[in-house]
């Protein structure tokens, strides 16, 4: 049912898009009394998944001994996994999981290359669903060797009334530590049936610490330049705003603004577990609040360490902040000059108007977070990106068909594609990005940067995604 | 903004007229007979003010635990502390500003409160050599108002930022700064006066459940027009209730945010300046932050933030004082009136609170006089300013706890006369707004006029 709701959204435009391509460089060529460009489309290949070290997962090394002191609690607290009350391991730290979650601990879906990543090639929800007597089971579209993926539905059950909520994959009934508690899973079956379920996969967090001080006036002003730029190939991005005007910038729609908020979210949303941010269960059917709230909270007791006094959610986005960016690797092939020549054509091709480069970040107290250079290839902003990719979700000022940019640091050792993790093969994530209008979504504004693509010849093509696949 | 006020004083005015011919109309009839029957005098209701003696408020919530009660010692200095641009610590102040210190604005009748009678603003804008002019909104006693614009200057473009009120520029802190304050004009400008946040630990950890259950059994029950909806986060997606709108989820993220919207204080949750303009951005980021050195109390490793939210979250609801007039069948018989005309729809008696993790929290009856969701108000009190689920006429129902000892009513705080803020809520529909879901509730009270029940829900209301 998915394969039919999802098909019809994503594959028949697809192939209309690829006729379309198609007749715009034949037309294009024979303008040009040349037709070279035409056969080249497609021709690349993806070397895949980056072998090597992960270069990445590792906390800046010019921290002050104080804050590198601190790491391996702080990173603990990205792999503990949670448990819904103290009946199981008697650790009171892990207790709060559920009563609906997505996972039991941040580094299952955020664990590829490293702690702190993007979705690992075998989806651990495997190893989580049916823990400790749980009785879920695995909705269809999670498989063992897929993204791991977190569903929403777009509209309530009425298909009418605003949702776009996430909707936990799982429920504690069954599981020994969640007492008497008796819910159901959401019937996925049905939302996918009715054309009201979309999927979010996991993005990475590395270089988050960077990302979230990057000034908000360098971004807009970027996005402004673009916008108003005579080659912008049809780019307009825009910045989804907060309530105090600033720039959001995480998530697939730029929906959060720093990763303290996005954690205690997070712990929440995915995890089940309440906090001072977040202080209620996100479901409160008797019998299935097992535990005082919030879950995770300050410890009032002067004798801890610091690091100990916040939540959890504290510690994680101290964790992420302090997580350096991806390290780029080598080229694939061996061949450094393709690499080189490939940011060339990244750039040529249009890539870089949403996919910028980099941004400086402004003077910070942490030293390695301070007027350093943030390779991240994006602008934060979102932009419409077709009726293909449209998820009909709307987060603050990003609409149904808009989505952040999402960085590419660390590109070159990921596994899983687009928004909703829908491709593995990163010559096909590009493709994807072209998508013409329908009556209810503008068209792609990667269209025209994306036919450039395919008329790079062959080389400069293959070097293109040998250059992502060193990031 | 403006207009709507000037209009609606001047439909509180009209009220007034009529009540006075009403009253009038009665002294005429009582020659004919009343006078002979030996009847009381008609009652002209009146608000006793603002209720005098002890605070009853400000004091942290029985119970605490020994480390908790040394903790909120603490917090409560960051709650009071007065925040510089540069210099020593605490620093962070501006590039723009409403305040530079939460006690500031939130100090009736203890600090956590809210506005005092006398503006506190008059004695921040120019200090230090900052060369602010005061806005015209600005009184010495119409209380700290910040100001949201409903759209983008010169568009239809939805805002509903703050535009914080003053610049760094000029202080001797702050050199090399130079910014203007913001243009406000009276067709863009919603104002808002602070909330009391006493109790508000009571508030953020009552079940969502409780809260949507509340409102739908309201919504079904009653035939006087009212029915609210909860305000979500679009983080988690469960009920928002702190702020005019309920646009807030709980005291934490709230403290991070205000920090930077009233202060300028960058921080963990808020790590950007508002304004980065050239030579006004002299403090690494973020301004306030998590400290790691060694040897510091526990509950200063987090930055001020959190600790803004420790000292709001131990607050303890406001104490209910002595009755005006000092008869307590009066504020009895008025808790009978507030409920028989409909007041109690929206301003829910109480809620308990679930099982907490801090025992002094825990399983409480907060009588808090709100069920905390939105609720159409009319276009004569609507802002425009939409807000997640609440639109520009819906408000939150503002808790009552406390309300004996607030200076300034409604979310603009264009009274002071607790009579005429009930008499505000009553509002007729335009062709934008449908009319205020108060209406009826109001023409109840209103039914009232001339006895002493009329008096004593007011008294019941100021004992509070």
């Amino acid at each position: 049912m998915f394969n039919s709701g999802k098909a019809s959204l994503a594959s028949s435009p697809k192939s209309a898009v690829r006729v379309s391509i198609f007749l715009t460089l034949l037309i294009f060529g024979l303008l040009r009394f040349t037709a070279i460009m035409v056969v080249h489309a497609q021709s690349a290949s993806d070397p895949g998944v980056r072998g090597g070290p992960p270069g990445a997962g590792n906390w800046f090394t010019n921290l002050t001994a104080e804050q590198q002191g601190e790491f391996q609690i702080l990173f603990s607290n990205f792999t503990e996994q949670n448990e819904v009350s103290i009946g199981l391991s008697g650790d009171i730290l892990r207790t709060g999981l559920g009563p609906r979650f997505d996972s039991n601990s941040c580094n299952s879906c955020h664990g590829y290359p490293a702690p702190g990543g993007a979705s690992p090639p075998q989806n651990q929800l495997f190893n989580v669903y049916q823990l400790a007597g749980a009785k879920n089971e695995m909705p269809f579209f999670e498989t063992p060797n897929g993204p791991t993926l977190v569903a929403r539905f777009p509209f309530q059950s009425d298909l009418k009334t605003v949702d776009g909520h996430v909707h936990d994959l799982f429920v504690i009934t069954g599981r020994s530590d969640a007492g008497s508690c008796n819910i159901q899973q959401p019937d996925f079956v049905t939302a996918a049936a009715n054309n009201n379920l979309i999927f979010r996969n996991t993005p990475i967090t590395f270089g988050g610490g960077m990302l979230e001080i990057i000034k908000n006036s360098d971004l807009i002003n970027n996005g402004l330049a673009v916008c108003n730029s005579s080659q912008n190939q049809g780019v307009c991005g825009h910045p989804n705003l907060q309530p105090d005007g600033s720039v959001g910038r995480f998530g697939w729609k730029a929906q959060n603004r720093s990763l303290l908020i996005f954690a205690a979210e997070a712990y929440n949303v995915e995890e089940g577990v309440t906090t001072e941010f977040f202080p209620n269960e996100l479901d409160e059917t008797p019998g299935c609040i097992l535990n005082a709230l919030p879950e995770d909270n300050i410890k009032f007791d002067l004798t801890l360490p610091p690091k100990r006094f916040p939540g959890d959610p504290e510690r994680f986005a101290i964790t992420m902040r302090f997580f350096a960016p991806p390290a780029p690797g080598e080229c694939p092939g061996g061949n450094s000059a393709s690499c080189t020549n490939g940011l060339i054509q990244f750039n040529n091709v249009g890539c870089g108007l949403c996919h910028t480069p980099s941004f400086k970040t402004p003077p910070n107290v942490v030293t390695p977070l301070s007027n350093a250079t943030a390779n991240l290839f994006s602008d934060v902003l979102v932009h419409h990106m077709g009726p293909c990719n449209a998820d009909n979700v709307s987060q603050g000022q990003a609409l149904g068909d808009e989505f952040r940019t999402p960085p590419l640091w660390g590109v070159g050792q990921r596994i899983f594609f687009m928004s909703d993790g829908r491709t593995t093969d990163i010559v096909q994530a590009i493709e994807d990005h072209f998508c013409a209008a329908n009556s209810q979504y503008v068209a792609s504004e990667a269209n025209q940067v994306v036919t450039n693509f395919n008329a790079l010849s062959a080389q400069n093509q293959q070097d293109l995604i040998n250059f992502l696949r060193s990031l | 903004m403006f207009r709507q006020v000037a209009h609606s004083s001047k439909t509180s005015r009209s009220r007034r007229i009529a009540r006075v011919l009403a009253f009038s109309a009665l002294l005429l009839m009582l020659p004919s007979g009343l006078t002979v029957l030996g009847a009381k005098q008609p009652v002209t209701v009146k608000d006793p003010g603002v209720r005098p003696g002890p605070p009853d408020a400000g004091q942290p919530i029985k119970g605490l635990l020994q480390a908790e009660q040394t903790v909120w010692n603490a917090t409560n200095t960051t709650f009071k502390q007065v925040n510089s641009v540069t210099g020593t610590a605490p620093i962070g102040l501006g590039p723009r500003f409403n305040s530079n210190s939460c006690a500031s604005c939130h100090s009736q009748p203890a600090p956590g409160g809210a506005s005092p009678v006398s503006n506190p603003l008059f004695s921040v804008y120019q200090l230090d050599g900052a060369q602010n002019t005061m806005p015209f909104f600005e009184t010495t006693n119409s209380g700290a108002l910040d100001a949201v614009f409903p759209f983008l200057p010169g568009t239809e473009t939805g805002d509903g930022t703050v535009h914080q009120l003053f610049t760094v520029t000029g202080r001797s802190d702050a050199s090399g700064c130079n910014i203007s304050q913001p243009t406000f004009q009276t067709n863009n400008l919603a104002l808002r006066n602070p909330i009391s946040t006493f109790g508000d630990g009571l508030v953020e950890i009552i079940l969502d459940s409780a809260i949507t259950g509340n409102a739908s059994a309201v919504c079904s029950s009653n035939t006087l027009g009212i029915c609210g909806t909860p305000n979500f986060s679009g983080n988690d997606g469960t009920v928002t209730r702190l702020g005019w709108k309920a646009q807030l989820r709980a005291l934490q993220p709230a403290a991070y945010f205000f920090l930077n919207v009233e202060m300028g204080v960058t921080n963990d949750m808020s790590p950007n300046e508002l304004d980065e303009t050239a030579g006004c951005n002299p403090n690494p980021l973020p301004e306030s932050s998590t400290n790691f050195n060694s040897g510091i109390p526990v509950y200063d490793f987090p930055g001020d933030g959190e600790r803004m939210a420790i000292f709001m979250r131990f607050l303890a609801p406001p104490t209910p004082g002595s009755c005006p007039g000092g008869k307590a069948s009066s504020c009895t018989n008025g808790q009978t009136q507030f409920n028989a005309v409909g007041c109690v729809l929206c301003h829910t008696t109480s809620f308990t609170t679930p099982v907490t993790v801090t025992t002094a929290l825990s399983g409480i009856t907060a009588t808090l006089y709100s069920d905390l969701v939105l609720h159409h108000m009319g276009p004569c009190l609507a802002d425009n300013v939409v807000a997640g689920a609440a639109q520009g006429d819906m408000f939150r129902t503002p808790p009552l706890w406390g309300v004996g000892k607030r200076v300034f009513f409604l979310h603009d705080g264009r009274e002071t006369d607790i009579v005429k803020a009930i008499e505000d809520h009553s509002c007729a529909a335009n062709g934008q707004y449908p009319a205020s879901e108060a209406n009826a509730v109001i023409n109840n009270f209103n039914a009232l006029a001339g006895t002493q029940n009329q008096q004593d829900l007011i008294n019941f209301l100021r004992s509070l």
